[in-house]
């Protein structure tokens, strides 16, 4: 077990490497910089000197190098925008905002979408199940931020109940939170569906009630743990999916979050904020789905006894 | 006295998107109490879905009883409320299913499932349950019991897997046990311990046992009737020795002659039945094995043959019963079926 958790923290550890590498590269090769958007243009000089000031003068390896220096002793930089701050400090500030939104939309999403799903098991193949699985189909294919401009108009700009952005306390939550979660659903009802259903036709189900159970029994007892496993393994990381893959929702209701950071990062060519906000968006998820797999161990023995003898 | 089971014009059918699928094609037959049934037929002839549809383990839709009577005790299981069933399923009729792997829920132990059936069937409490689950395992054959009921199912080989379902489906002293092909997915060693055990446990409970299987030397092991099944239709029923001694339906002649016997190394030819199973979705009018029968005349495609008497409580469904024993004793060999080289 714990060879085990150290192979998982190394692998962890190399691919943040290879990620800041190959981010720390693109970001700055692709044309542009963070002195090129002001509004006095810079002379020749005063540009050398802005760039050897932040060291981006130097090749881009020694650059990198310098840059992991720090970044292992948990020191990312300042903001190219933001130098009264640190990187990190600004992500723990922005970051309430996104796991915030992240988050209700995932609890919102999952709890509509598991009683559809389980519903259109409960009556596989009847109307209501072709209902429900239509639905989700094009539930799930509008795009959120889509979706976004369309509650805006209606809730915002026509009935005028709710603001249409910006932030001033929770109820600027409840249109970003309903466009993001919306389109989520389609995906969590029909996963749900698939694993009640491949349950529910399983043979030791069948054996379940050879032995004179009654449904209810054979629902508590073998169906629903069983069922539990994969829906578990999907579902437990789309946490920190929607915790990090909020821009396009943040961009639209002007939610101060770390999204809509991140977009702004990257037009200015804010080099440390891009890459800060990356590293720490790919370890929350590789860290997720670390837990995701030892969760995974303790609901189903079969992969508690091979990670035992590994 | 009436017996323990009584299976009359049972017919079921699967509504699949391709069609009708008939399974089962209205077939009875009766089972005294402690006796033993063997039910022999290629894969898809409806042999396990006939026994499913009387404990109602079909998948409904898309499967559905079309009609008939199955009189479990005098009691009609295909009118039966289904949330009555569990009254039986279990306790009165127990069935082993065939891959123990699969059969077993994978999340839970193998003491857990055993005692579930005792608290549900007899009202033990758990404690009892799981005193008497140990007994029982250890009846069975299951070495080190006590400790092995926290063990999970994917650590036991095939053999002791089926061992457990056997504790299970004993657990509650049935009166009839369904045995649907337990044996297939184990080793040929395997295979003949457990047809042991189930026939010791049958004469140790005085159970009624209908054992499914392709497999006739099950069969003439351990069965004392035997029903030969064919697109859905018995067409050959009668005591087990009648029946390998003298069979009278071309295709259970065909079934005889297709095993293998132990020949002279390098000589050995292979026999089988020509043509291939039937199409389940078009039911022929006439007889269903008239492709694949070396016999077959104008009258079997017209008509579909009903089981005639050939002998004492025998039966077949054949219109040339007679042509076909006068070939049979003319060239014994390969009468019924086609020979080629393996």
């Amino acid at each position: 077990m714990l060879n085990y958790v150290l192979r998982r923290f190394l692998g962890i550890l190399i691919m943040l490497l290879l990620l800041s590498f190959v981010t720390f590269v693109l970001s700055r090769t692709v044309p542009g910089g963070p002195f090129g958007k002001v509004e006095v243009p810079m002379g020749k000089k005063q540009l050398e000197l802005f760039k050897a000031k932040y060291g981006l003068d130097k090749p881009i390896l020694e650059q990198y190098v310098t840059w992991l220096g720090q970044a292992v002793r948990l020191d990312f930089g300042v903001p190219f925008t933001a130098p009264e701050m640190t990187v990190t400090g600004l992500i723990f500030k922005l970051l309430p905002y996104s796991a915030l939104l992240g988050f209700l939309a995932c609890v919102f999403s999952l709890t509509v979408g598991i009683i559809l799903g389980m519903i259109a098991a409960a009556h596989q193949n009847s109307w209501l199940d072709n209902a429900i699985v239509t639905y989700s189909i094009v539930v799930g294919s509008i795009p959120a931020f889509v979706l976004g401009f369309v509650v805006v108009y209606v809730f915002a700009a026509k009935l005028a109940i709710l603001p249409a952005g910006g932030w001033g306390g929770p109820k600027y939550l409840v249109l970003p939170v309903f466009a993001y979660g919306f389109p989520a659903i389609g995906g969590v009802a029909r996963w749900t569906r698939q694993c009640m259903v491949d349950t529910i036709s399983s043979d030791y189900v069948r054996t379940a009630y050879a032995k004179g159970l009654v449904r209810s029994q054979v629902m508590s007892k073998h169906v629903l743990r069983n069922a539990l496993i994969p829906m578990v393994t999907s579902f437990l990381p789309m946490f920190p999916g929607m915790m990090t893959g909020s821009m396009f929702i943040e961009m639209v209701f002007g939610l101060p979050g770390l999204g809509k950071q991140f977009v702004l990062s990257s037009t200015n060519r804010d080099y440390p904020m891009v890459l800060g906000i990356t590293v720490f968006w790919a370890l929350l998820l590789s860290v997720t789905y670390f837990i995701t797999d030892i969760l995974y161990g303790v609901i189903d023995p079969r992969v508690r006894i091979t990670q035992k003898s590994s | 006295m009436s017996p323990l089971l009584q299976v009359r014009n049972l017919e079921v059918a699967f509504f699949t998107k391709d069609g009708v699928v008939r399974a089962v094609n209205g077939i009875s037959y009766s089972l005294e109490e402690g006796d033993t049934l063997g039910i022999v037929g290629e894969s898809g002839c409806g042999k396990s879905v006939s026994c499913m549809a009387m404990l109602r383990l079909i998948p409904e839709p898309p499967g559905r009883i079309m009609g008939g009577q199955v009189l479990f005790d005098g009691i009609d299981l295909v009118r039966m409320k289904r949330d009555d069933l569990h009254t039986i399923r279990g306790g009165k009729i127990a069935v082993i299913f065939q891959d123990p792997m699969a059969s077993l829920n994978p999340v839970m132990n193998i003491g857990e499932q055993v005692a579930e059936a005792i608290t549900v069937n007899l009202g033990y409490s758990h404690r009892q349950a799981l005193h008497r689950t140990v007994e029982l395992l250890t009846r069975v054959g299951i070495p080190q019991a006590e400790d092995r009921v926290k063990d999970y199912p994917h650590q036991f080989s095939g053999g002791m897997r089926q061992r457990v379902m056997i504790a299970m489906a004993i657990s509650c002293q049935p009166k009839l046990l369904i045995a649907d092909e337990p044996t297939t997915s184990l080793d040929v060693t395997v295979q003949a311990q457990i047809v042991d055990l189930v026939q010791s446990l049958q004469r140790e409970l005085g159970m009624a046992v209908i054992w499914i299987t392709h497999d006739l030397g099950v069969i003439a092991r351990l069965a004392r009737h035997v029903n030969v099944m064919y697109a859905g239709f018995i067409i050959e029923t009668g005591p087990a020795k009648d029946i390998f001694k003298h069979p009278h339906h071309p295709y259970t002649i065909g079934l005889l002659g297709s095993v293998p016997k132990p020949d002279v190394l390098g000589t050995q030819t292979l026999v089988y039945i020509d043509g291939a199973p039937p199409d389940m979705l078009q039911l022929a009018e006439g007889c269903s094995f008239y492709p694949r029968c070396p016999y077959h005349t104008e009258q079997c495609l017209k008509e579909r043959p009903d089981l005639v008497s050939v002998g004492d409580n025998h039966g077949a469904a054949c219109w040339n019963v007679a042509a076909v024993q006068a070939r049979l004793a003319a060239g014994p060999a390969t009468a019924g079926a086609a020979s080629g080289r393996a």
